[in-house]
């Protein structure tokens, strides 16, 4: 399953005081069965500046759990986005990541672009689900169902 | 060599396994778990297709002992079998013969050495079984006459396929030798340095002592190859950060005279002064044999090396992850067992920027992972992005972890 991190929960995953839901999102990705994580462009170079991500990244690309998609077609996909539909949230660049990676779970907690995942006619093909601690910061069953879910990963 | 395939051969058991090569191969995996063997088995089996001779298992830099210690064994009152089975796949380098060619053997214990007791070679239309009746004494196969061979043998022909074609693809293997000099194995160590050299004889030895004076005998005698050989070092040592020039001292102008190896650095407004290879890190000196026969135009087509990063620091590991990128692209097969995470990554990131001819299928990255008393290897690809693909749940598990207990997560 591919898993797409925003940079407005990066805090809760590589920050000093990491959230239990945030924490254990990263735990699942930290597994040799759990998710691979993908990154790329802009958003890619978001979340590097946070040096705990860049380890952790690292070491995913290294142990073939993590991918990094190529500038230039997230470039082209975020354009295609731009001129094709009208998003509700200003982050082309993550849909663009899912259009092009295939990655169909995302954590973040703006609700635009919540809803902009969950719509197939932005991010094509199948439905992106959300993982979110926007009410809550604990593990629910919820978090728990989604994680355990293997058809998150298109293409 | 494209692929390898084993089974019973040391730390891997019954079931056939096949590990693709590629023109750079890195062996990865915890230790003991048979990436020397591996190196041993490639050598090996090319003796017995090119050279036609019973390889000898106990040759260094890869001593693996007597058949029961090459022979795959559980211990205990399990059985232990009495063959084992190798095999390669490949493309012919001459013009002999268009499309893979299989080779493949069965060694069985034969006065405690592992003797090829059954070859087999064959394309994707005919096949040739070469049994072995009796043998004329270690080291050869029994010479058959042409009527002998035919009875030994088995031909698996097609009915429409000219008769002859599958003892053609044994010559063809044989005639490939002039295309391929046998496989190039260094030691995980090598010789230790000398303030002064006296010549030696210019055999390649497995420490590369030999390398000194070969570098002497270049200098002295054909300066055009030895400037070549020079600025190969030099950018190395300049990309690794070792050193910026390197040079020989003679005392003397015949080829018996002592000599000395000298390198030195560069300061920002001027160099630094010369020093013997003795007095300076350890590093220059484990690298020197390999980085000279990597460069050299007129070594083998395979290399077999053990741990290159011995005693190198991070920046001159990853220089040498570069190097094997393009003497790689130049046409050599190099098979690399490594430790070394900045020699797979600097492969990785040369290949996603392009900054090598090589391509991401010009890879192959080898994970030999533990199984119980077995070992199962894993061929894992590279993408264009230097992703790493196919890589089997619990590969680098021990590095996430300590990963994640680095960032106190």
């Amino acid at each position: 399953m591919c898993a797409i991190i925003d940079n407005d929960v990066a805090h809760q995953l590589f920050g000093n005081r990491p959230t239990e839901a945030g924490l254990y999102f990263l735990r699942w990705l930290s597994r040799s069965n759990g998710g691979i994580v993908v990154a790329g462009g802009r958003l890619l170079r978001e979340l590097s500046q946070n040096p705990n991500f860049l380890q952790f990244f690292t070491d995913r690309v290294q142990a073939g759990r993590g991918r990094r998609v190529p500038d230039d077609a997230l470039d082209a996909a975020e354009e295609e986005i731009r001129s094709q539909v009208v998003c509700r949230s200003n982050d082309a660049h993550v849909l663009a990541l899912a259009r092009v990676s295939g990655a169909r779970l995302l954590f973040t907690n703006d609700r635009a672009l919540q809803q902009d995942f969950r719509d197939r006619e932005i991010i094509g093909g199948t439905r992106g689900r959300v993982y979110t601690t926007v009410d809550r910061n604990d593990v629910r069953p919820a978090h728990r169902e989604l994680l355990r879910r293997t058809d998150l990963c298109q293409g | 060599m494209d692929s390898i395939t084993l089974q019973n051969y040391r730390c891997f058991g019954p079931e056939e396994q096949t590990a693709r090569l590629a023109p750079l191969t890195l062996l990865v995996g915890p230790n003991s778990t048979g990436k020397t063997s591996f190196l041993a088995l490639i050598r090996a089996l090319w003796d017995v297709a090119f050279r036609e001779v019973v390889p000898n298992f106990r040759e260094e830099p890869f001593d693996l002992g007597s058949f029961e210690n090459v022979v795959h064994g559980r211990g205990g009152r399990t059985t232990t079998p009495n063959s084992f089975a190798a095999g390669f796949e490949y493309c012919p380098r001459s013009d002999l013969h268009a499309g893979t060619i299989w080779f493949d053997a069965t060694f069985e214990d034969r006065q405690t050495t592992p003797f090829p007791v059954m070859r087999r070679i064959a394309d994707e239309d005919a096949s040739l079984e070469l049994r072995v009746r009796e043998h004329c004494g270690m080291g050869k196969f029994q010479l058959y006459t042409s009527a002998e061979l035919r009875d030994a043998d088995r031909i698996i022909l097609p009915d429409d396929y000219p008769a002859g074609v599958a003892e053609y693809l044994r010559y063809v293997l044989s005639e490939e030798r002039g295309y391929m000099m046998r496989p190039v194995a260094n030691a995980p160590t090598r010789s230790r340095p000398h303030r002064t050299y006296n010549p030696i004889a210019l055999e390649q030895d497995i420490g590369g002592a030999y390398v000194p004076s070969y570098l002497a005998g270049l200098y002295r005698r054909n300066p055009d190859e030895w400037q070549l050989l020079r600025n190969g070092l030099e950018n190395f040592g300049q990309a690794s950060g070792l050193f910026d020039e390197i040079s020989v001292r003679s005392f003397g102008k015949s080829d018996g005279d002592p000599f000395q190896i000298q390198i030195r650095k560069f300061g920002k407004r001027r160099k630094g002064p010369w020093r013997n290879l003795i007095d300076v890190g350890y590093g220059i000196s484990q690298a020197l044999p390999i980085l000279t026969e990597l460069l050299r135009s007129d070594m083998p087509t395979i290399f077999l090396l053990q741990q290159p990063e011995v005693h190198l620091h991070p920046q001159a590991q990853a220089a040498l992850g570069t190097l094997f990128c393009n003497v790689a692209a130049g046409g050599r097969q190099l098979v690399v067992e490594t430790h070394s995470d900045y020699i797979i990554d600097r492969v990785r990131m040369d290949v996603r920027d392009q900054t090598t001819r090589l391509k991401p299928d010009d890879v192959s990255i080898l994970y030999f992972e533990p199984r119980d008393l077995d070992v199962k290897i894993h061929s894992i690809r590279l993408d264009e992005m230097g992703n790493v693909l196919d890589a089997p749940p619990g590969y680098r598990q021990f590095f996430t972890d300590e990963m994640m207990r680095s960032i106190g997560l």
